[in-house]
C-alpha cells in the first residue's frame, strides 16, 4: 500500500474534510472594534494641542504621544482589515450574494478605507470605515437569519 | 496496485465520511477522477491534503470541488480556492471501512 507521506513510514495520510477556521466562529465585532479603535485613535491624533515648539521637553512628550496613536492606529486598521477578509472570504459564499447584491462592493470600500486610514488623519474616512462595517453587521447577521444590534463599545 | 490508506479528519464530507474514518483512494492513474467522484488532493495554498467531492470540470479543464456537508460553513472548498488542476489529485475513492 502506497503511503504519500513518505514510502518509508507506516504513518496513515490525513485526509482534511474541515473549514478555513475549524471553530466555524465568525463575528464582524472583531472588525467593528478594531474600526473603533481606529476613529478613536484618529480623533485623538486631530485633537492633539501641538505645544511651543520651542519647548522642547512638551515637544518630547507631544511627538511620543503623536507617534503612540499613529502606531495603534496602523496596527489596528491592519486587523481590521484582516478581520474584513476572513468575513468576506471564508464566511460569505455564493449563494450569499444573491441576497446580498453588494456584498463585493461593500467590502471592496471597506478594505479601501481601512488602507485610507492607515495613511491618513480622517475622520470622514474613519466614520466612513464605521458605516461600512455597520453594513457588513447587518449583512453578516442577516445571513445568520438572527436579529443582533448595532452597538459600539465606545 | 497503487493505493493511498487515509484517515479523515473533520466534518465537511459529513455524512458521506465521519471524522476519523479509515477510507481508501485510488491513483489518478488507475482511475480517472470524474464529476462527483470524492477525491484527495494537495490543498492549492496550504501543506495539507484535502477530501471533497468533484462537483464539476469547469471549461479549463479544472476540478471544482465542494464539501458534502449541506452546512455551508463546514467545507473550505473550491468556493473559497477556486478550482484544482488535475496533476493536484492524489486518489480517487474507492473502499471506506
Amino acid at each position: 500500500m502506497r503511503n504519500i507521506e513518505s514510502d518509508q513510514s507506516d504513518l496513515l495520510v490525513k485526509a482534511y474534510a474541515h473549514c478555513d477556521g475549524p471553530c466555524g466562529v465568525y463575528d464582524p465585532a472583531s472588525a467593528r472594534v478594531a474600526g473603533e479603535a481606529v476613529q478613536s485613535m484618529t480623533k485623538k491624533m486631530l485633537h492633539l494641542e501641538c505645544p511651543d515648539t520651542s519647548d522642547a521637553s512638551a515637544m518630547a512628550g507631544y511627538l511620543n504621544t503623536m507617534s503612540r496613536y499613529a502606531l495603534i492606529k496602523e496596527e489596528e486598521a491592519q486587523k481590521c482589515k484582516k478581520e474584513l477578509l476572513v468575513l468576506w472570504t471564508d464566511f460569505f459564499k455564493p449563494n450569499h450574494i444573491e441576497s446580498f447584491p453588494d456584498l463585493h462592493e461593500t467590502f471592496w470600500k471597506a478594505a479601501k478605507l481601512c488602507s485610507a486610514c492607515k495613511v491618513e488623519v480622517s475622520a470622514t474616512h474613519a466614520q466612513e470605515l464605521m458605516d461600512a462595517i455597520e453594513e457588513i453587521h447587518q449583512m453578516f447577521w442577516q445571513a445568520k437569519d438572527r436579529e443582533v444590534p448595532w452597538i459600539r463599545a465606545s | 496496485m497503487a493505493q493511498i490508506q487515509a484517515v479523515i479528519v473533520g466534518e465537511s464530507m459529513s455524512p458521506t465520511l465521519a471524522d476519523g474514518q479509515m477510507v481508501i483512494f485510488s491513483s489518478p492513474e488507475e482511475r480517472k477522477p470524474l464529476p462527483h467522484d470524492i477525491v484527495l488532493f494537495f490543498h492549492p495554498y496550504k501543506r495539507m491534503k484535502l477530501v471533497k467531492r468533484i462537483s464539476h470540470i469547469t471549461d479549463e479543464g479544472k476540478y471544482f470541488m465542494v464539501g458534502d456537508n449541506p452546512d455551508l460553513l463546514s467545507s473550505e472548498d473550491s468556493h473559497n480556492f477556486g478550482p484544482i488542476a488535475g496533476e493536484k489529485i492524489m486518489g480517487v475513492l474507492r473502499e471506506t471501512d
